[in-house]
């Protein structure tokens, strides 16, 4: 795609807006401006959500093996099996397994509420070390615990020394990207890697029921969260908003990293400022807190007033080139997209339809969100829609719908359509 | 709270042509500077170009990513050989683009006699562990399920 052809083409919509005295057209324009950002910012977020989302579904029908043959993925006996002489009835395994995702969805809230306590009283040293800490323990001892899990799988016969150096390594680089300068593919790679990370940490310890459980109670605590008045997540964003000084530096320190889309480079030249920016999540040290999934709106606003700029003072022209495309997707939805389609690999086995077909649900509710927050303007949650569907057609499916699909493809009798 | 809802709704004001002159001015030169201080503190930490930082700067960054490589860590020379090869050899020259050369160059010998080093200890580790002793098991770090 040519970088210079749509910004001009955009330039000239909005400087013809501002200059044509009827309203209509203007909002004709301010529309079709707006259809034709709008995409290319849902595209941008669907390549990552993408990526990472495949990534880690090969990454489980890998592990798929030890998940059936080996206790690595038991519940760890926090809650009654379903299999065995002891058997609990259905109704007690749900509703313990809610109770146990209720407790962690609990532990979010609080770091949650913590980092909300940090960034009003603007002290900005514990985010600092906070962040630094869960960083090396995410890096290493996570990183170790997953290593662990890929290389039993593959079955090789890997030394400590090199598991060490390996490491120690990708830690550094990690420190580096985040708290000094790497270059931007780095900070994308390691988002990713960081993503994994947490992704497979999470379905080591909630593997079973525990999962399924967590993940409803999750759509509903994001909703609770960013669209209260007073949910944590809302009062956060209007921190960063309030306080737009601190936005850039503090996101790259408190919640990591930004999420540069690669297919934006070719977009932007040097002088954009955050052509797609993903808030990562506030990581807890053993739970990813996924806290910040908003999508905001925040550059049809920049694109007006920058054109009105260019009106007013000429010598603002290096910026004039600038896309600012802000629509902003948590790190936590992208680990808990991954957790929805992991978990149905695991579930269904490994079953290709149900992977292909809960991925384009997750697609379906990523384009729900970004349509609704074109017309609604606020920061959203990401993550409800696309988990509500997801489950929704995950059970059905797994349950009901396959029956149908198989009858579709297996050959039938002598009857032919 | 009212703040960010006026930045949010600024568009609004752009229906009438009197109130877009007139309001939208004023936040319009709030939201400059704004958008100004925080382009200034994105453009430092967001978006990392080497191009918009200055030949010291660059010299400094690549210096530093060399001294750090020799702490036993090969990644970064890597990253430093390939970050900082369009600097030191497809740009045009200036005053530090020596020193970021021979930086550059010794980066990707570092890199390749760490990935000699790090094969051939590998290649021996898996031909010798079994008959290493316990040593060999030590080392090992998740014992391979054996299929005889």
């Amino acid at each position: 795609m040519s970088t210079d052809s749509p910004l001009t083409k955009k330039t000239s919509l909005s400087s013809h807006s501002s200059q044509s005295p009827s309203s209509d057209p203007q909002e004709s324009q301010t529309s079709l401006v707006d259809i034709d950002y709008w995409s290319r910012s849902f595209l941008a977020l669907v390549y990552p959500v993408s990526f990472t989302v495949f990534i880690s579904a090969g990454l489980s029908i890998l592990l798929y093996d030890l998940y059936t043959e080996s206790n690595v993925f038991e519940d760890a006996g926090l809650i009654s099996s379903s299999k065995g002489p002891n058997a609990a009835s259905i109704s007690k395994i749900t509703s313990e397994s809610f109770l146990i995702a209720l407790i962690i969805i609990g532990i979010i809230a609080l770091a949650t509420c913590l980092l909300v306590i940090f960034v009003y009283y603007d002290c900005l040293k514990c985010l600092y070390i906070y962040l630094f800490f869960t960083v090396i323990c995410v890096f290493s001892l996570l990183n170790i615990s997953i290593l662990s899990m890929i290389i039993a799988q593959i079955n090789s016969s890997i030394d400590w020394i090199t598991i060490i150096f390996y490491v120690y390594n990708v830690l550094t680089i990690a420190i580096l990207c985040m708290f000094w300068l790497a270059p931007n593919l780095m900070k994308q790679i390691v988002t990713i890697y960081q993503c994994i990370i947490m992704i497979l940490y999470v379905l080591k310890i909630a593997p079973e029921w525990i999962a399924w459980a967590l993940l409803p109670l999750l759509a509903v605590w994001d909703i609770l969260a960013v669209l209260l008045p007073f949910g944590p997540l809302y009062l956060l964003i209007n921190l960063f908003q309030k306080r737009q000084l601190q936005v850039p530096s503090m996101m790259v320190y408190t919640t990591g990293i930004w999420f540069r889309n690669q297919n934006m480079n070719p977009f932007d030249d040097d002088h954009s400022i955050s052509s797609q920016n993903y808030l990562s999540s506030f990581n807890l040290v053993f739970i990813s807190s996924n806290v910040l999934k908003y999508i905001s709106k925040h550059t049809s606003l920049t694109l007006t007033t920058m054109n009105r700029n260019i009106n007013a003072s000429p010598d603002q022209q290096p910026r004039k080139k600038r896309r600012v495309r802000e629509s902003m997707l948590g790190l936590g939805d992208f680990i808990f997209y991954s957790i929805l389609l992991s978990k149905t690999v695991f579930t269904s086995q490994c079953n290709l339809f149900t992977i292909i077909i809960i991925y384009l649900c997750l697609i379906m509710g990523i384009l729900l969100t970004t349509i609704i927050l074109v017309i609604l303007h606020r920061p959203l949650p990401a993550l409800p829609i696309s988990l509500f569907i997801g489950l929704i057609v995950f059970f059905h499916y797994n349950h009901i719908g396959y029956k149908f699909a198989d009858r579709l493809r297996l050959p039938s009798g002598p009857i032919i359509i | 709270m009212s703040i960010p809802k006026t930045r949010w709704r600024c568009e609004q004001f752009h229906q009438s042509r009197t109130n877009a002159n007139n309001g939208c001015q004023i936040i319009n030169a709030q939201i400059h500077s704004d958008y100004e201080e925080s382009t200034v503190e994105s453009n430092k930490d967001n978006m990392v170009s080497l191009e918009k930082k200055s030949p010291e700067e660059r010299l400094n960054i690549c210096r530093k990513y060399y001294l750090g490589g020799f702490a036993f860590l090969p990644l970064l020379w890597l990253i430093n050989a390939i970050w900082f090869y369009k600097q030191a050899f497809k740009v045009e020259p200036y005053p530090q683009q020596a020193q970021i050369r021979t930086y550059v160059i010794r980066s990707a010998i570092g890199t390749l006699a760490w990935l000699l080093i790090i094969t051939i200890w590998n290649v021996l580790f898996q031909v010798f562990r079994t008959k290493m002793g316990p040593a060999g098991d030590y080392l090992t770090f998740v014992v391979p399920r054996g299929y005889y």
